[in-house]
This record gives C-alpha cells, sequence and structure tokens, in this order.
C-alpha cells in the first residue's frame, strides 16, 4: 500500500475508534441494552467499512479511482446521514449538520463514491471539530467538474500554515490523495483550504 | 410483526451454501422490511426455484461450492432469460477475492456487497438502485416490448429533464437507436457522451459498435483497439469482441481467433474459453481448440452451466486430431451428464462412429452410424448435419455423405461459418477437391432462385416474384439470405401497391422473427427491420390525415 493511501486509512481509522470509544465509555456509564445494541452495530459498520478499504485500496500501486457518474447532492445526503447517526455528545452533536441544495450543483458527476466519502468525512470530522453551531455542505459545478465544499462558522484557519495549525496534516493527506487519483484528461483533483468572508473556515474538494 | 419499508413488496432470493451465513442474509433482509425470502444451497436448486418464481432481489454468494460459482451463475441466468429484467443481483464476496471476483467479469452484478455485510449496506445500494429503476421505468417498459422508437423518446426527456440519470438514458438512447439500425444518430448520442466525459468506456465501445454495424470495420476495430490500450478498459472484453467480429467482417478469421485468444487471457471464464475454442475449431486450428474446449468442460464439468455442444466439439476435434480413443471416452462420460437430452445422443453417434473407423472397428462404426442417421434432424444447417455427413465419408458413403453438405450449405448458404465448417469437413475426409463444387453449386441453385424472383420483380411481376421467392423460403426456410430477400421483396411489393395488406405484413413479420433466431444481432437483420418499419410508417401515414 502506497504511504499516502496507508495515511488515509489511519487517519480514519482514528476518528471512527474515537467515536466508538466515546459510545463505549458513555455506555460504561449508563449500560442500557439500547446502548450496547448501538454500539455493537456502530463496531459491526466499522469492522465493515476497512475490510472494504482494505478490499479496494490494499494493495499495490498508487490509489485508483474507479469513477461513475454519481450525484453530488446524494453524496453529501449519505455523508450527513452517517455522520449523524454516529455522532455522539462528546463530539458535537448541537452543531447544526445540513446540506444546502443551493441549485450550483451539477446533476451528475464522475466520481469514486467510496474515495470521495472518505475525503469528505475526514474534512467533516475537522469542520465538525472547530464549528460554533453550524456545518454546511455544498457542491457547484467547475468546469466539467466538480467541487466539494464543507465550510464551518469557527475561527478559520491560523495565520502561518493552514494545514498543520488545524490538524495531524493526516486528514489533509488523505484528501489530496482522493483528489489526485481522480484525473480528466492532463487536469488533477485539487484541495483547498481559505478563509470565509463572514468568519470561519473552508474546504474544497476539486474533482475534475 | 414485519416492518413496511420502501422494499417490503421486493421478494428476495438468498444462494449461500453456508446455512448460516443464509440465516444472517435473511436477518439482514428482515430488518429493511423484506420478508418473502426464498433459500437455495446452490446454483442447480436457485435455477429451479428460478424457473417457477419471480425475484425482485438475489443475493448471491461469490463461493457457491466446487461445480460453479456465483459469476458463472449469473451469466447462466442472464444468457438464459432466466431473471426477470428488474431483478436486482447482488454479488456477496470476501474482501480477499474481490479484487479478482470484480475485475474478471463480463456480466456485472448490480453491486458487489463485501463481507461482513451490514443491513445498511443493502440499503443503501437497494435505495440507489430502486431510485434508477424508478427514474427509468417508462424507457425500460418500451424496451421490454422491444418498442424502441418510444425508448428514444422517454431517453430524450430524461435527458431534457437534466436529471442525475443524464448519463444511463444516454447510453440506453445510443443502445435503441443501434437497435433500430440508426447507426449515424447512435454515433452522436456517443459524441455528446464523450463531449461530457472523453474517457467514458461505454460511449467509447458504443461508437466503434455504430461504426461496425455502419459497415466501417477498419474503424471499428481501430476504436476498439483504443479502448483496450486505455488504462480505464484494458480489461473490456466486450471491446475485444467488437474487434474481433470487425475482423471476421474483414475476412480476417485468424486475427480474430487472435484476439479472442487475448481476451479469455484477460477475462478467464468458460464462455471466453468456448468462444476462443468453437473459432479456433472452425479454423482448424486444433491444438488451440482442444486447450480451450478441455478447460471449458473442466470447469463447467457436473454443473448445471455445463452445455453439452462443448463435450461434442471438443470430441470431434479429439478425431480431427486423430484421438478415436479419448474421443470415445469423452463421450461415454458425457452421455451420462446429458441424459434425456436427444441432441446430444444424436451428434454424439455420428462422432462415435467417426472415431470408430479411425480406431479400425468398421462393424462398430456401421451399427452406430446406422442409428446416427435416425435420429440426427437432417437438412439443417449445423454441427449436427456436418458430423453425420462426416461420418458418412469416412464409413465411405461417399454419395451420402456429399448430399447432407449440399443440403447443409443450401439450408443457409450465406453463412459463413457453415461454409468454414463444410470446407473442413471435405479436406479432413480427403475429399478437399470437392469444396468449390459442393460450396458453389449449393449456393448457385439458391442464388439462381433468389435471382429469378428479383428479375421477375424488377419486370414489375410482382405476384410472380413473390410467389418465387416464398417457394424458395418454403424449401429452405431457415435460410437467412432466402429470408432477409423475402423480406425485402415483400416490403418492396407493399409500397409499391401502396397497401397495407395484412398477410403481407404477418409474413415479413414472422421471416424477421425467424430471422432474429437464426442470427441474433445481425447488422443485416437490423437493417431489414428498420425498411420494414419505415414501409409501414409511409402506408399508415395518409391513413391518418382521413
Amino acid at each position: 500500500m502506497e504511504r499516502s493511501t496507508l495515511a488515509l486509512v489511519v487517519h480514519d481509522l482514528k476518528n471512527a475508534l474515537g467515536h466508538l470509544e466515546a459510545q463505549l465509555e458513555r455506555l460504561q456509564r449508563e449500560p442500557t441494552p439500547d446502548g450496547a445494541h448501538q454500539a455493537h452495530a456502530h463496531c459491526a459498520e466499522l469492522r465493515n467499512r476497512f475490510v472494504q478499504y482494505l478490499t479496494l485500496y490494499g494493495r499495490d500501486g498508487p490509489l485508483e479511482a474507479r469513477l461513475q457518474d454519481e450525484s453530488p447532492l446524494a453524496v453529501l445526503e449519505h455523508l450527513r446521514r452517517d455522520a449523524v447517526r454516529w455522532r455522539d455528545a462528546a463530539a458535537g452533536a448541537s452543531i447544526q449538520l445540513v446540506v444546502l441544495d443551493d441549485g450550483n450543483a451539477p446533476a451528475f458527476c464522475f466520481i469514486d463514491e467510496h474515495l470521495v466519502r472518505l475525503a469528505l468525512d475526514a474534512a467533516l470530522h475537522n469542520a465538525l471539530r472547530f464549528a460554533r453551531s453550524r456545518v454546511s455542505l455544498h457542491a457547484r459545478a467547475e468546469g466539467r467538474g466538480v467541487c466539494f465544499v464543507v465550510d464551518d462558522d469557527g475561527p478559520g484557519l491560523g495565520p502561518q500554515d493552514a494545514t498543520t495549525a488545524r490538524s495531524t496534516g493526516l486528514g489533509t493527506a488523505l484528501c489530496e490523495a482522493v483528489a489526485r487519483a481522480h484525473r480528466s484528461g492532463a487536469e488533477a483533483g485539487q484541495v483547498r483550504l481559505s478563509n470565509r468572508p463572514d468568519g470561519g473556515a473552508r474546504f474544497e474538494l476539486f474533482l475534475p | 410483526m414485519p416492518i413496511q419499508t420502501p422494499f417490503s413488496n421486493l421478494s428476495a432470493l438468498i444462494i449461500d451454501d453456508m446455512a448460516t451465513q443464509q440465516t444472517t442474509l435473511r436477518g439482514q433482509l428482515a430488518l429493511l422490511g423484506i420478508t418473502k425470502v426464498d433459500m437455495a444451497m446452490n446454483a442447480e436448486d436457485a435455477v429451479k426455484l428460478l424457473r417457477s418464481r419471480r425475484y425482485g432481489l438475489i443475493l448471491c454468494d461469490y463461493n457457491l461450492n466446487h461445480k460453479s460459482d456465483g459469476q458463472q451463475l449469473l451469466e447462466f441466468l442472464r444468457d438464459n432469460d432466466l431473471m426477470p429484467s428488474d431483478c436486482l443481483f447482488f454479488m456477496v464476496t470476501a474482501e480477499s477475492s474481490y479484487a479478482s471476483v470484480a475485475s474478471a467479469t463480463e456480466h456485472i452484478p448490480d453491486a458487489y456487497l463485501l463481507k461482513p455485510i451490514t443491513a445498511s449496506d443493502i440499503e443503501d445500494r437497494l435505495k440507489n438502485l430502486l431510485d434508477r429503476r424508478q427514474a427509468l421505468l417508462a424507457i425500460n417498459q418500451k424496451l421490454e416490448r422491444d418498442d424502441f422508437q418510444g425508448a428514444v423518446a422517454e431517453c430524450d426527456k430524461v435527458v431534457a429533464a437534466k436529471s442525475r440519470w443524464t448519463m444511463q438514458a444516454l447510453q440506453l438512447k445510443g443502445q435503441s437507436l443501434l437497435k433500430l439500425g440508426k447507426h449515424e444518430e447512435a454515433k452522436g448520442v456517443y459524441r455528446t457522451a464523450l463531449d461530457l466525459r472523453p474517457q467514458l468506456v461505454w460511449a467509447q465501445l458504443g461508437l466503434a459498435r455504430a461504426h461496425k454495424a455502419a459497415g466501417q470495420f477498419e474503424e471499428a476495430r481501430m476504436l476498439a483497439q483504443d479502448i483496450i490500450s486505455s488504462k480505464d478498459g484494458e480489461k473490456n472484453v466486450a471491446a475485444y469482441d467488437v474487434m474481433a467480429e470487425a475482423l471476421e467482417a474483414q475476412g480476417d478469421m485468424q486475427g480474430a481467433l487472435w484476439v479472442l485468444r487475448d481476451s479469455a487471457t484477460v477475462i478467464p471464464s468458460p464462455r471466453r474459453f468456448r468462444q476462443v475454442g468453437e473459432c479456433a475449431y472452425r479454423n482448424g486450428d486444433l491444438d488451440v481448440a482442444k486447450e480451450n474446449l478441455v478447460k471449458v468442460t473442466k470447469a463447467t464439468k457436473g454443473s448445471v452451466i455445463a452445455q453439452p455442444q462443448d463435450t461434442l466439439t471438443l470430441a470431434q476435434t479429439l478425431v480431427d486430431l486423430q484421438d478415436p480413443g479419448e474421443a470415445i471416452k469423452l463421450l461415454t462420460d458425457g452421455a451420462g451428464a446429458h441424459r434425456n437430452n436427444p441432441a446430444f445422443d444424436s451428434v454424439s453417434l455420428a462422432i462415435k462412429a467417426q472415431a470408430q473407423v479411425q480406431a479400425g472397428d468398421h462393424e462398430g462404426a456401421a451399427k452406430t452410424i446406422a442409428r446416427a442417421r435416425e435420429s440426427v434432424r437432417k437438412g439443417k444447417a449445423d454441427f449436427a448435419t456436418v458430423a453425420l455427413a462426416k461420418a458418412e465419408l469416412m464409413t465411405g458413403n461417399e454419395e451420402a455423405g456429399l448430399k447432407l453438405l449440399e443440403t447443409a450449405v443450401s439450408a443457409d448458404h450465406e453463412n459463413p461459418v457453415i461454409r468454414q465448417m463444410i470446407g473442413k469437413a471435405l479436406r479432413d475426409t480427403g475429399h478437399g477437391d470437392k469444396v468449390q463444387r459442393v460450396i458453389d453449386s449449393a449456393a448457385a441453385g439458391l442464388e439462381n432462385k433468389v435471382k429469378d424472383a428479383k428479375r421477375l420483380f424488377r419486370d414489375s411481376k410482382i405476384d410472380e416474384a413473390i410467389a418465387a421467392i416464398e417457394a424458395a423460403v418454403k424449401e429452405y426456410p431457415e435460410n437467412t439470405g432466402v429470408l432477409l430477400q423475402a423480406a425485402q421483396i415483400n416490403c418492396m411489393s407493399l409500397r409499391l401497391k401502396k397497401e397495407l395488406n395484412a398477410t403481407v405484413v404477418e409474413r415479413v413479420r414472422l421471416y424477421l422473427n425467424r430471422l432474429d433466431k437464426l442470427m441474433p444481432g445481425s447488422d443485416r437483420v437490423t437493417q431489414m427491420k428498420r425498411y420494414f418499419r419505415e414501409t409501414l410508417s409511409e402506408l399508415e401515414a395518409p391513413s391518418l390525415q382521413h
């Protein structure tokens, strides 16, 4: 497995285990059959996810995107639904998470949904950590491709190096690996980080 | 109390040889509200159930048993029309085998589920696929009724709505246009798709097919070659097929065989080996034929997907390789596997008689061929007739053998495959000098009948022309060349007489249906259907104005 792919999986594993740990900790404090059932289901879901990563990307060589036409809004909606399902009180359940359909999203785009969800999940995780009250997801057409956007209303990027200030760096490596795996002709995907004019940080994943 | 969900109406079939996995999958379907669930332990039971019941969802484990795997079952079900068109097929695999399973497939399942499977996994895919089914429902309903014109109109609606399913609609539109024989319009559709996404493999492939349909074989071959050379298309066996068909149409049989051999390396499936084996046999490349047919019979032995013809072609190959002992052994084994299959028995006898001659058992051969004569259906342009003819020639009944070959040519004189087989049979039996005579005389007789009918038509003796071509059809009901001419002359008579004669219309329909079965996917038949449709609409148009 290439180093960037490895980083990608490790990062995701770290975040996901964090959620599970919080869930189990809560269960220890207040054991309920319902809570146990949820934790078990969560654990099974996680195991399944890693099996899928291993299967799809655990081979030698660089990350390969298997492109298909997908609806960007449906991808974001899946992402939101899963985040809501697994998010617990410890990681900002009070933060509002919305998918904005502002009419700018293309009806379809050619992406590897597995990879894109992996990258957006990492970006979303980061945004939820820094947001004050709200994280919004949207997509817009850019050239022949698509740009996924994750906005938060947190403090924004630090003054020096934007990437290292906000995360371990692995999350960015992950997103960049996913972006690079998406190509169309000579054009490759890109990750962009910026501050929003009205405050907060903006993450963009452009896929040609 | 079952839960009501959008999936509650689906009835499902789980195919898995492990009882525990069956139970787990059943439980997960129940979580989604799917409670009408049948179970099968193996491919044989699954096929039995599918013949009697209609399912909306099939969950099939890739590793079924030693006889057949899930991929072979899927191919068998699709090839034999055993699954309703709206039935979803999910392949269940372990992660360790996914890479090999998913990359080496010709028929792609609707989804792959990787173990361990959760209910939400199944739910995600079901929801997406049911959304798609709903969005494309009107198109597929038209396609199911072979209403390709209607399907094109429905595709246009989806494309005009700029919906999420635009690309899927473009794909279906291209296919429908090719079915209608409108290859130039189909090219336009595929070019539109390629403008949106230049590397799209299905659009490149469609463009190659459209060129082939238009008779532009060199362009078709080059487009297919581009697909195979690209990163996204290197494993696309359909592109290999287009290339082989284009080469064959250009008369390069050897080149076509090489391409098919390459495709069997990319996807080493029984069906690919069969294709290579049969093509190699016709080309007289017996070692390649044997190698590939042995692979097929070994891979499908004892399975529901085993085909009697594989054993027969292999036995004939062995005889041609002067190995009568192996041929007889193979046929004896095959008799057990294909019990109650009269078609297998009769052809098997014809090949066995040849082997007995080779082995020096002339008395046995005489008895065997007598039985074969009673059971082989004669007068057809098929493998069976040629096998019997070969047996006659080898047992010294030259006249009977040549007669059989002549009838085989006459039955379908334009069919290059049958011509190839007959030429080979004559050369193998030391009658190589008679190839031209047998093929040409039989073909010439027919050509004359067709020409007579055409001449009568040109002389405006329309009724006489029809009578002449109908007589030819009556004599050679499965001759594709005659049927195509008959369809054309009948259509032209409708146009000339400017009258929708119900009998003639029905007759043309009958011929076109027969042609569809005799030469599935043929561009010539597609063209004739288009001509028939245009004839009908021209004649119907004036009456609409009343």
